[in-house]
């Protein structure tokens, strides 16, 4: 039962870590906008995880061998990886260090 | 502009952006697990590599011929002559797409070629007894050393060049290691002589990557890099976009922060026989003691087994390589992409991610049912 430990926990756990971590700084906001794409992101990973039977990293890769998931589950793959962005804080999604718009409007 | 100076004026800040940094590794990384099959080589698909190192170097340049005029239409003081223009040489835009596809047709025919020249000489190579490991060890070597020491001696404008031009060296070993893989698996099936290639075969390969280039560059490339370059323009003519930057010099920074900070983790956070300095040392495994393996699978669970030397050997490259990959996807969507407003932002997430993520659980929750393949409960 160890493959447990080396899944998605750990990647949960640390999302709620750096969460936390900015909210403690004061960014409601991103804070915010990572928890709303935290949701989708895990969801994604639930459903990719039931196809998969497995929480093992190991286990998910050996699944891929022949094709790999981004080709048969691409719109899962796709909200995956506009939720990263988001999740991130990164450029689209950027609006706690959005200069500009911080000034004028927002 | 006015935030440029405050962001970077205390150290504090600083830890904003190494935790961004490490949260988009983090992502990447998890991606590449997920979706793009981890640490394995693209198994029976040496086509899709060889389709993905081409493209961008040759049917970009010529999309973005074709598709010049149109991004020019955004300079203010040459809108309304380009326009002009554009309706007056409007016949030439088929006869450049008619030139693509030449010019296509030549690179790979050019290709093929070097291809049969490649797997003589790999031949030629396989009577000395080359191994794989060997191989797969000088590409990861040479990734790692050449990039970490241009990464400490160049300066930022230079550094995503020559980081770009690794990245293509090590793809095209990569390439060329695939094709002689191949080449063993098919002699060893007795299916194929190297006096006879199949030509129809051949014929067949070159079809459909003519036609994959044309359809990615025609979809994808085109309005990613477009934009970006559109933007660019924008910014400079004085227009008031919703892009980020300003200036190219912090345009190359901000492109290349996020590879910097890849490289820092690969250094500093990762054990030192995890690094993919230390690939080359195959037999390290065996004067570990067992919790330290089993500590090594759990961190990156990279440990593949060589039928032939009956050895275990570790594989860094192909996960270094598709993690870059997806580093670049979200480094070029911060110049590519315009901002949100925050209230769409959340009705995004809330309202759209959120119902179509629960749908698309149980959606596959119920396909798993129906197949009879829901996991054992342990």
């Amino acid at each position: 039962m160890r493959c447990l430990l080396s899944g998605v926990y750990g990647i949960l756990i640390s999302g709620w870590a750096s969460n936390s971590k900015y909210a403690f700084l004061g960014a409601l906001r991103s804070a915010a906008q990572m928890v709303s794409y935290e949701v989708s992101t895990g969801l994604i990973l639930i459903s990719i995880l039931l196809v998969v039977g497995s929480l093992e990293i190991k286990c998910v890769v050996d699944f891929q061998e022949h094709t790999w998931l981004s080709f048969s589950f691409s719109h899962l793959f796709l909200l995956f990886m506009i939720s990263a962005l988001a999740e991130t804080n990164r450029a689209p999604f950027d609006l706690p260090e959005a200069e500009g718009e911080l000034v004028a409007r927002l | 502009m006015l935030g440029y100076n405050v962001e970077y004026s205390s150290v504090a800040f600083a830890l904003f952006f190494i935790g961004e940094y490490l949260h988009i590794v983090f992502a990447s990384t998890f991606t590449v697990v997920c979706f793009f099959g981890g640490w394995q080589p693209p198994t029976g698909t040496f086509e899709r590599a060889f389709l993905f190192i081409l493209t961008p170097s040759i049917v970009y340049p010529l999309d973005f011929l074709i598709h010049l005029p149109h991004s020019l239409e955004t300079y203010p003081s040459f809108a309304y002559v380009w326009l002009m223009l554009i309706d007056f040489f409007d016949w030439i835009i088929p006869l450049l797409f008619l030139l693509k596809i030449m010019i296509l047709s030549v690179v790979l025919k050019i290709s093929v070629v070097m291809q049969h020249i490649l797997m003589t000489y790999l031949d030629f190579a396989h009577q000395y007894h080359l191994n794989k490991r060997y191989i797969f060890s000088i590409i990861g070597v040479t990734f790692a050393v050449t990039n970490q020491i241009l990464f400490f001696l160049t300066p930022k404008l230079l550094f995503i060049l020559f980081h770009i031009m690794t990245v293509k060296f090590c793809l095209r070993l990569i390439f060329v290691f695939w094709v002689y893989l191949m080449l063993l698996k098919y002699k060893e099936q007795r299916m194929l002589h190297l006096s006879n290639m199949n030509k129809w075969v051949q014929s067949i390969i070159l079809t459909f990557l003519v036609g994959f280039t044309l359809i990615i560059g025609a979809v994808l490339f085109v309005p990613v890099f477009g934009r970006m370059l559109v933007s660019q323009i924008v910014n400079i003519s004085g227009f008031i976009a919703a892009s980020h930057f300003f200036d190219v010099k912090t345009g190359v920074f901000f492109y290349i922060q996020p590879l910097r900070g890849f490289f820092y983790a690969l250094n500093l956070f990762l054990p030192y026989f995890a690094n993919p300095l230390f690939a080359y040392l195959d037999n390290i495994y065996y004067t570990f003691p067992d919790t330290a393996r089993n500590f090594y699978v759990l961190l990156n669970g990279i440990e593949i087994f060589d039928p032939v030397t009956q050895t275990i050997f570790a594989v860094h490259t192909y996960f270094i390589i598709k993690v870059n990959i997806i580093i670049y996807i979200f480094i070029l969507s911060r110049a590519a992409l315009r901002r949100f407003r925050y209230d769409q932002l959340m009705r995004l997430g809330w309202k759209v991610f959120l119902p179509l993520s629960l749908l698309f659980t149980i959606f596959t929750a119920t396909l798993v049912f129906s197949f009879g393949a829901f996991p054992p409960i342990k």
